[in-house]
């Protein structure tokens, strides 16, 4: 009998009590819920930063590339807004016309959120001068999209992103001529990862402004 | 037994320890994400904000560094060559920008005195952060009223007194290898002719990047014509310049006493004041191959086999170089027929002034070439000019070339320093008929190098031939396949064809005068005296050219003179650089211009995840050296 109770003293000083061990796995899950949440906050609040963030510097990117196409710009040619705008860049040859090098086409691809620049690049297998007469001038009031669009065709272009991840691209124009604009307003609008929406905008102003003669 | 019970203690005591242990190192690893989450959260926030308005800064400073620039450009300082190695501005602190503004010509070179076109290039940096801005600028280095009046009428790239036809397949286009051809300046087609019988242009033709310079009086036809497609741009001038002939003086002297000496040429030729075409000498040698006759009053020359012979100054009847002979010439030359055949050479090696009386052939390989790029040649054209299967003002290996074409010369020369000049009055409009051929003909692949003017010549340009510089004609007849490269850089900016030169207004009128002297102009004076006699009959409405000091210490500028025009350099270095790479957009980085003139590059500020990408935030820098200003890299891409 008495041995037979020592063992049993042993045997409940070798573990912890059933008491002992739920209090103990209680303490451990509250800590535990208690961390996790508090890591789950700190990550929910991280990634809206970091959403923000990057709305932000996509927005940023987004302003300076279009910007170091758009400060010396002369006239914004034509405006979709299911496609974009195309923007007559520059006046090489100062003949007051649009010449096909001279016209960038920003395109705006809903389906992936991207917009992209599209020129003209002519084969480096043709001759300067075979160049020049491919490059003529075209009226002013062509369908620019579709005028790049035949070019990509035939492989004469070069595409490349200005920025993307972006969920919707609204232009406003101060005339109902766009060509007349001197000035117009993009808006980048971004959804987040919480379906929060973000709006930036854009402001851009043509410093050079002046419509082709024809 | 208490042994035991002792050490079960102790083990329960360390089972403790442990537990302890562990709570810790869950709450060090806890507090460590979280730190390390908070810190990435941060780490750029500041450098992206900081970047972003050093960036504007910057831009904002290089263009009012780049305006300043302009100013300066505008005053009658003489900037060329003041500025030690084009440095306009340095050092110059605006807003705490640091400002330097160059000005370089076309090939990124210092401006030297007779550059018009002009590169400005601002350069700003705020704390490491750099933009730039520029500008091309044509600034007409001479601006005197005897340069507007532009004699020779090198401000056109063509220029048709009667009419200008072209048929399909033939090109009127800027040659490629001018300097402003980097520029796409247009070619500028000038036309006497105010009726629609100036102009014929088949369809298939390509008259390339052309404006077109009409009579103000042109017919309603003709403005139809104009404002086709066929021209770029059309314009109409106020007043028509005269298209006179040269009367090219000083030859007659020749005839009664040039030298007769061979050897190195000097600078022979009188200075007789002949006002007209000179007579057709009686003489005619019977000299055979490498002999000169100089036993009557004009020499004769026939040279052939591979000699290289230095000809004297002089009057010559008859000047034949064939069958690879080399002829040296240098001075003033009269002859009545000059013949250069089968590979023959002419070659100037000195200033040089040539008279042809009667006929002037170039046949086979026979060539003009220049020793080097400092030598001047004049051709004084009385007759017929045959050019067939052979390049003047080109080198001897391409007018041996039969496979020549306008693109074997690959290197820019200045057609300028071979002139050809018509000297022949105005044909019999009688005697005229389609059927001749016409006294100035290019034909069979023939290359020509050359400034002409011949306004009373008929001339034809055929069968692959080409005019590369520029051309005056009567009647000009472009045929199928054949090509005419004109060379902006001719034109000074100053003549009829700008506005803003002494020769009109600042309301866009002729200054009083110009009008009736142009009127009054006798033909016979020619082009050596066109300036002459109009310029002292023009009252300028500026004659100081608006250079007025009016004592307040600020320099007096004339904006209108200097006109600049806007080049996206920031997007054409953005294109250059994806043209070699083009992922680098793509992968969301910033570019930001760092330039320092002599050593443009991009500083690429990679700001990953602004494109959608990682969501990282990182900041780098990597400075790289991608592209050195070159003209290569003003071209559009």
């Amino acid at each position: 009998m008495m041995r037979r109770h020592r063992r049993m003293r042993v045997a409940a000083c070798a573990g912890l009590t059933l008491v002992e061990l739920m209090l103990a796995l209680a303490i451990t899950g509250m800590v535990g819920v208690g961390i996790s949440s508090m890591m789950t906050m700190v990550a929910t609040g991280t990634r809206g930063d970091m959403d923000g963030r990057s709305a932000v510097l996509r927005t940023h990117a987004a302003g300076m590339r279009m910007r170091a196409y758009l400060t010396d710009a002369l006239c914004v040619l034509e405006h979709d807004p299911e496609l974009g705008v195309a923007v007559w860049l520059h006046d090489v040859g100062g003949d007051s016309r649009v010449a096909p090098s001279e016209v960038r086409v920003f395109w705006w691809d809903a389906a992936t959120g991207s917009v992209e620049i599209e020129r003209l690049e002519l084969p480096e297998s043709w001759s300067p001068l075979l160049r020049e007469i491919f490059d003529q001038p075209v009226p002013a009031n062509s369908d620019f999209f579709q005028l790049m669009s035949d070019y990509r065709a035939q492989n004469m272009t070069v595409r490349q992103t200005m920025v993307e991840g972006v969920s919707d691209l609204l232009f406003a124009f101060p005339t109902t001529n766009v060509s007349d604009a001197e000035s117009f307003d993009l808006t980048l609008r971004q959804t987040l990862s919480d379906g929060r929406v973000h709006d930036s905008l854009l402001a851009f102003g043509l410093a050079y402004h002046r419509r082709p003669d024809r | 037994m208490t042994r035991r019970t002792g050490r079960k203690r102790r083990t329960i005591a360390t089972q403790q320890r442990g537990v302890a242990m562990l709570m810790v190192i869950i709450a060090l690893g806890a507090a460590t994400v979280l730190s390390g989450a908070y810190l990435a959260s941060r780490r750029n926030t500041g450098a992206i904000g900081q970047n972003a308005m050093l960036a504007i800064r910057a831009q904002w400073a290089s263009r009012s560094g780049l305006e300043l620039g302009m100013a300066i450009l505008q005053t009658n300082e003489d900037w060329r060559t003041a500025a030690s190695d084009g440095v306009l501005i340095d050092d110059l602190d605006l807003s705490g920008a640091d400002v330097r503004v160059v000005v370089t010509n076309l090939e990124g070179l210092p401006p030297e005195a007779d550059d018009d076109d002009v590169v400005l290039t601002a350069v700003a940096s705020v704390r490491g952060v750099e933009s730039s801005m520029q500008r091309v600028v044509v600034a007409p280095s001479n601006r005197s009223v005897e340069a507007s009046l532009n004699t020779s009428l090198d401000e056109f790239g063509v220029f048709a007194v009667e009419s200008l036809a072209m048929q399909a397949d033939s090109i009127i286009a800027t040659w490629p290898l001018a300097p402003r051809a980097a520029l796409k300046a247009p070619v500028k087609v000038g036309l006497a002719n105010g009726y629609n019988s100036a102009l014929s242009i088949d369809n298939g033709a390509h008259l390339v990047n052309a404006i077109a310079y009409a009579p103000s009086y042109a017919s309603a036809s003709l403005k139809t014509i104009l404002d086709s497609e066929a021209f770029a741009n059309s314009e109409l001038l106020p007043v028509v310049p005269p298209s006179l002939m040269a009367v090219g003086t000083g030859f007659d002297a020749l005839e009664d006493g040039g030298s007769s000496s061979t050897g190195t040429g000097g600078n022979g030729g009188g200075n007789g004041n002949g006002s007209g075409p000179s007579k057709k000498a009686g003489t005619t040698g019977g000299s055979t191959g490498g002999t000169l006759n100089n036993g009557q009053a004009k020499k004769e020359a026939r040279l052939s086999g591979k000699n290289v012979t230095s000809l004297a100054s002089g009057a010559y009847s008859v000047i034949e170089v064939k069958s690879n002979a080399v002829v040296e010439l240098a001075g003033d030359y009269s002859v009545e027929q000059l013949d250069v055949l089968n590979n023959g050479e002419v070659r100037i090696v000195g200033d040089t002034r040539i008279e042809v009386i009667e006929r002037a052939e170039f046949r086979d390989g026979g060539a003009l070439t220049f020793a080097d790029d400092q030598v001047r040649a004049v051709m004084y054209l009385r007759n017929e000019l045959r050019v067939r299967n052979t390049a003047l003002g080109a080198t001897a290996a391409i007018a041996q070339d039969i496979a020549r074409t306008s693109e074997s010369i690959t290197a820019y020369q200045d057609p300028s320093r071979l002139r050809i000049y018509g000297a022949m009055p105005p044909p019999d409009p009688l005697a005229y008929s389609l059927t001749e051929d016409p006294p100035y003909e290019f034909d069979d692949s023939a290359i020509v190098v050359a400034a002409i003017h011949a306004p009373n010549a008929d001339v034809r340009v055929r069968d692959q031939s080409a005019i590369i510089g520029r051309i005056t004609a009567l009647r000009l007849t472009v045929e199928s396949t054949a090509l005419v490269l004109t060379d902006p850089t001719l034109d000074n900016h100053a003549g009829y064809t700008t506005l803003v030169s002494q020769l009109y207004k600042s309301t866009g009128e002729p200054v009083t005068g110009l009008e009736s002297a142009v009127a009054s102009v006798d033909p016979n004076i020619g082009v050596e005296g066109l300036d002459g006699y109009i310029a002292p009959r023009l009252t300028l409405e500026d004659p100081l050219g608006g250079w007025v000091d009016d004592g307040s210490g600020v320099s007096p500028r004339r904006a209108m003179f200097v006109q600049p025009t806007e080049w996206p350099l920031t997007a054409m270095l953005l294109e250059a650089d994806n043209a070699d790479s083009k992922t680098t957009v793509n992968d969301g980085s910033l570019v930001v211009l760092d330039a320092s003139i002599e050593d443009l590059t991009i500083l690429r500020l990679s700001l990953d995840g602004s494109s959608g990408g990682t969501q990282s935030g990182s900041t780098t820098t990597k400075s790289s050296m991608l592209k050195t200003l070159d003209p290569t890299v003003l071209e559009p891409r």
